[in-house]
């Protein structure tokens, strides 16, 4: 079997410095020189596949012979211990299991009202910004309403203060790890002051999780994620979950979906404010279809075009841009050779600029995702939940999530982004805007009286 | 924002002097920068960031130390401000000398350069050859000139070849700008002359950022190429001239027969005037037009809901056929497009002036002799006069929302007695390439090619820009394309790119 064409890089070190300079940079461009399926060479042996067939072989069919690579595992588990997100094999199933009724429809829907009462909160408090005329940094608020919104739906549980201690640590957390699976020696291994920093993070999502969590014992629920936990029978000893094991699951949901979330709200309104037809259209829609009223369930089917615009936001920039796997096998994929013990890479950042399948890829074009424009194209050419058996079990929460936050903010502000303001993506753990993203308030109802 | 105090200038000259005792005002705040270097790396390293990032912190006058000759230099963005340095008081801010003296090696005494007195004879000499009677001749060249790049797009498009958007845009304003000047001549020998043409500016806009450099007596490597280089086109330009004037037969309506016949009191310009002013159009009229269209088409691949908008009026108005000069006026779309691309990202992005006297803007002190830099780019990104300034939205220009719009909020063609001579003509060729453009194709930027702006004398792109074009007549979005790769030839590596074979 031949090998995937790639770049030669240094004879030495490879391709490991493009890569751990601009991760996404370099492979974008080396789908561009080498094609559907690209191999780089040097100490970090990397295979990045692009194409949406490939994609599926090694997310869908072929998944178990592609695990995550263990030293991911391992790195994860530090923050996460041997819940969901980084379980493997049966452990996983069990959580996985576990965890589904928990995002069943609907008791998704009851959720509804939680996120439109939170979001409205924060509305409210951009009143008063505005009224400073200070710009806002959305890239926090979004943040902060993201893991309210988290807390409160998921785990029925309002963190109230204790929200502005977990974000950070958690924030803080992932960039640690990030650091850690890309750098050459474990930096958490090195005693350091950042290392100690990432313990105290640790530490402080205890703090916050484990009272949460005795909290809710006390407490009958109504089906959300602690409450089945809480009731949860381990299968093979017929015990109840401990609390450790409890704050391994819900600490995973905090890792998995919060920063996520909240970068997509970013680029959304990024995108928006650059694209003002486009802010307009969404406009039109919020006001046709809610007039001036708080959004329920029965609307979102009719926010259509909001939808579209979050959907797109996540192409052009998807909050998780990376997927490692480890071939368990040989295993050949496009007629190329993948030898077991190779690190195989999905990039959704790449995927979903491949031409053959996205029609003026760098364009932020909403309705490209109409059915009749959509129809034809392979699911995994676009994948920012991920796909397969792992694929992300809230991608249905966070797409009922995110459309509510996005018609209410349109519907009582347009933000604009603050002239000159450069703004770069970072890719960490997830895509995230890497400095604040000031945008200026416009209350809606000031725009009209102007007018 | 209020009012700037502008106190009328001051006569102090030496820098012995105290300031403070004689010109009002305070110091502009700014960036330190690092010690003793100041800001002179950031300067280098992202000038057109530095400047934005300036005036985001600091407001309507910044004032930004460094080490080196330029420094400190004052940038002033507020519209008022560059209604002062622009017009109101514009015989203290002449061009920044060394900038000038580069011009001046490039077109002699031509109009973008010359000062005072034989200025104003000069353009009162040059004006009428931009007058009503040459521009339905200049839009049939620019018609065509436009149509014969596009036939070569579109058998690129069909074979799905990639396209070099800023290399083409060049050659499409040098072939319009060359006919323009000389018509005949230039289509008898266009690929010698624009050699001619590109080997000069090629070195000339290297030289434009030295601030420092050999004088051009001296003959270095570099110095040699450029004056030979430069002999080459003042050959043909001269050639071209004389047989003109030999001739002197009634000629094709172009800009040089304008120049030729051009009268002020009975006196015409001398021969070498006339080189120097044929010159001054070729430098100052086509990386420009070339900058301005290439930006618009970024913008427009980008934006496909203002894209599809202006396919609809195109179609509607046109119908298929090619434009003409007259039709610009029934399409209002292509003119507010293009004037949101020009406020985003306008080609002379930067202009520098340097006041004779000490003075006064916003109420900060503008000391004699500093460099005063004024950059559409950061103006045009003003929030007090451009609601959602980062925004690309044409419906601004709708005249119901640009009324009350302070006239030196946008300046792409600079203002006041200096604005550039030939704007109609720059927005005219744009309006018709953009139009002809649109009308039959779409282009798209090349997926992970990054368009990154690179701040030269235009506002260039660090890596070029790449895009495919699609025919509009073949259906826009081909369904097939995407399931038949999926399903049959998910050819292994099959480079997107290259798989459609190579330019012909």
């Amino acid at each position: 079997m031949p090998a995937p064409p790639g770049p030669r890089g240094n004879p030495v070190l490879g391709s490991i410095r493009e890569i751990q300079r601009d991760n996404i940079g370099t492979f974008m461009s080396a789908f561009r020189s080498y094609g559907d399926i690209v191999r780089f060479r040097g100490p970090l042996k990397i295979d990045l596949v692009v194409h949406p067939e490939y994609v599926k072989h090694v997310l869908h069919e072929q998944h178990k012979n592609y695990p995550r690579p263990s030293v991911v595992q391992e790195k994860l588990s530090t923050i996460v211990g041997n819940g969901l997100v980084a379980a493997e094999g049966k452990q996983w199933r069990r959580s996985r299991r576990l965890a589904q009724p928990a995002f069943h429809h609907d008791r998704l829907e009851r959720c509804v009202q939680t996120i439109t009462a939170t979001t409205a909160d924060m509305l409210d408090s951009w009143d008063a910004s505005y009224a400073r005329g200070r710009p806002i940094d959305v890239k926090s608020q979004m943040m902060h309403l993201s893991l309210q919104n988290l807390a409160r739906s998921l785990f029925a549980s309002d963190l109230g203060a204790e929200v502005d201690r977990i974000e950070p640590a958690v924030a803080h957390a992932l960039q640690f790890t990030h650091r850690r699976m890309t750098s050459p020696i474990d930096p958490y291994r090195i005693p350091s002051r950042s290392s100690r920093a990432f313990a105290a993070s640790l530490e402080t999502i205890n703090s916050v999780l484990y009272p949460m969590i005795s909290a809710r014992r006390r407490r009958d629920g109504e089906g959300d994620l602690v409450r089945l936990l809480l009731d949860a029978l381990d299968e093979e000893t017929g015990a109840s979950y401990t609390d450790r094991q409890i704050r391994d699951e819900v600490s995973g949901f905090f890792v998995a979906g919060h920063e996520t979330v909240s970068s997509a709200l970013t680029w959304t309104c990024y995108l928006l404010s650059l694209n003002a037809v486009s802010w307009r259209r969404v406009r039109a829609e919020v006001d046709t279809v809610l007039g001036g009223r708080v959004p329920t369930v029965t609307d979102i089917p009719a926010l259509q075009y909001t939808t579209m615009a979050v959907q797109e936001a996540m192409r052009l920039f998807p909050p998780i841009f990376v997927y490692m796997r480890c071939a368990a096998q040989d295993d050949v994929i496009g007629g190329y050779g993948i030898p077991a013990g190779r690190w195989v890479v999905v990039c959704p950042y790449v995927t979903h600029r491949h031409p053959e399948y996205w029609e003026n890829a760098e364009a932020f074009d909403p309705e490209r995702f109409l059915p009749e424009r959509s129809s034809g194209r392979p699911r995994t050419a676009y994948l920012p939940f991920g796909a397969g058996p792992r694929k992300c079990i809230g991608d249905s929460f966070a797409m009922l999530q995110m459309p509510l936050v996005m018609a209410m903010i349109v519907q009582r502000f347009r933000l604009d982004l603050v002239g000159g303001l450069k703004v770069v993506p970072e890719p960490a753990i997830s895509l995230r805007p890497r400095d604040p993203v000031l945008m200026r308030l416009t209350r809606v109802q000031d725009e009209a009286v102007a007018s | 924002m209020s009012e700037p105090t502008i106190v009328a200038p001051r006569r102090s000259r030496g820098a012995q002097q105290r300031p403070g005792l004689r010109a009002r005002g305070t110091q502009a705040p700014g960036p330190r920068g690092l010690p003793i270097v100041g800001n002179a790396p950031s300067f280098q390293r992202d000038l057109i960031q530095t400047l934005l990032d300036g005036r985001r912190q600091y407001g309507d006058v910044v004032r930004f130390p460094g080490v080196g000759p330029l420094f400190p230099v004052y940038l002033v963005s507020h519209p008022d401000g560059v209604k002062h340095v622009l017009q109101d008081h514009c015989h203290n801010y002449p061009k920044t000398p060394f900038v000038n003296d580069r011009w001046r090696a490039l077109v002699g005494n031509g109009l973008i350069c010359s000062e005072g007195e034989f200025w104003r004879s000069q353009r009162r000499l040059v004006q009428p050859a931009f007058h009503r009677h040459l521009v339905t001749r200049l839009g049939e060249i620019m018609v065509d000139s436009t149509e014969s790049l596009l036939q070569q797009w579109e058998a690129m498009a069909d074979n799905g070849v990639e396209i070099e958007l800023a290399k083409d845009m060049t050659r499409l304003a040098l072939d319009v700008l060359g006919r323009a000047c000389f018509d005949a001549e230039w289509q008898r020998d266009a690929d010698a002359m624009s050699l001619a043409v590109h080997a000069t500016i090629g070195d000339a806009y290297r030289r434009f950022g030295q601030v420092i450099s050999i004088p051009d007596r001296v003959p270095t490597p570099a110095n040699r190429r450029f004056a030979a280089a430069r002999a080459e086109l003042d050959g043909i330009i001269y050639r071209v001239v004389d047989e003109r004037i030999r001739q002197r037969a009634p000629h094709s309506s172009d800009l040089l027969e304008a120049l030729l016949t051009a009268t002020d009191d009975g006196v015409r310009m001398s021969r070498e005037q006339v080189r120097n002013e044929v010159m001054t159009f070729m430098f100052g009229g086509h990386e420009t037009v070339a900058s301005g269209l290439t930006w618009a088409l970024v913008l427009l691949s980008r934006h496909p809901e203002v894209t599809r908008e202006l396919e609809a009026e195109i179609d509607q108005v046109l119908g298929g056929r090619r434009p003409t000069v007259e039709d610009l006026e029934s399409l209002p779309t292509v003119e507010r497009v293009l004037k949101e691309c020009l406020r985003l990202y306008p080609p002379v992005w930067l202009f520098s002036r340097t006041p004779v006297e000490d003075d006064v803007i916003a109420g900060h002190r503008i000391p004699a002799g500093a460099m005063v830099l004024l950059s559409p780019f950061v103006t045009h990104r003003n929030q007090e006069a451009w609601p959602n300034p980062e925004g690309f939205d044409p419906d601004r220009w709708l005249p119901v929302n640009s009324s009350g719009r302070h006239r030196f909020a946008w300046f792409p063609f600079s203002g006041g007695p200096r604005k550039c001579i030939g704007d109609q003509f720059g927005l005219q060729e744009m309006q018709i390439a953009l139009t002809m453009i649109v009308q039959r194709l779409r282009i798209q930027l090349a997926s992970g090619h990054p368009v990154v702006p690179q701040p030269g004398i235009t506002l260039g792109h660090q890596h070029g820009v790449v895009v495919t074009a699609l025919r509009r007549t073949a259906a826009p979005q081909p369904p097939s394309r995407g399931e038949a790769a999926a399903q049959s030839d998910a050819g292994p590596g099959r480079c997107p790119f290259r798989a459609a074979g190579s330019p012909s």
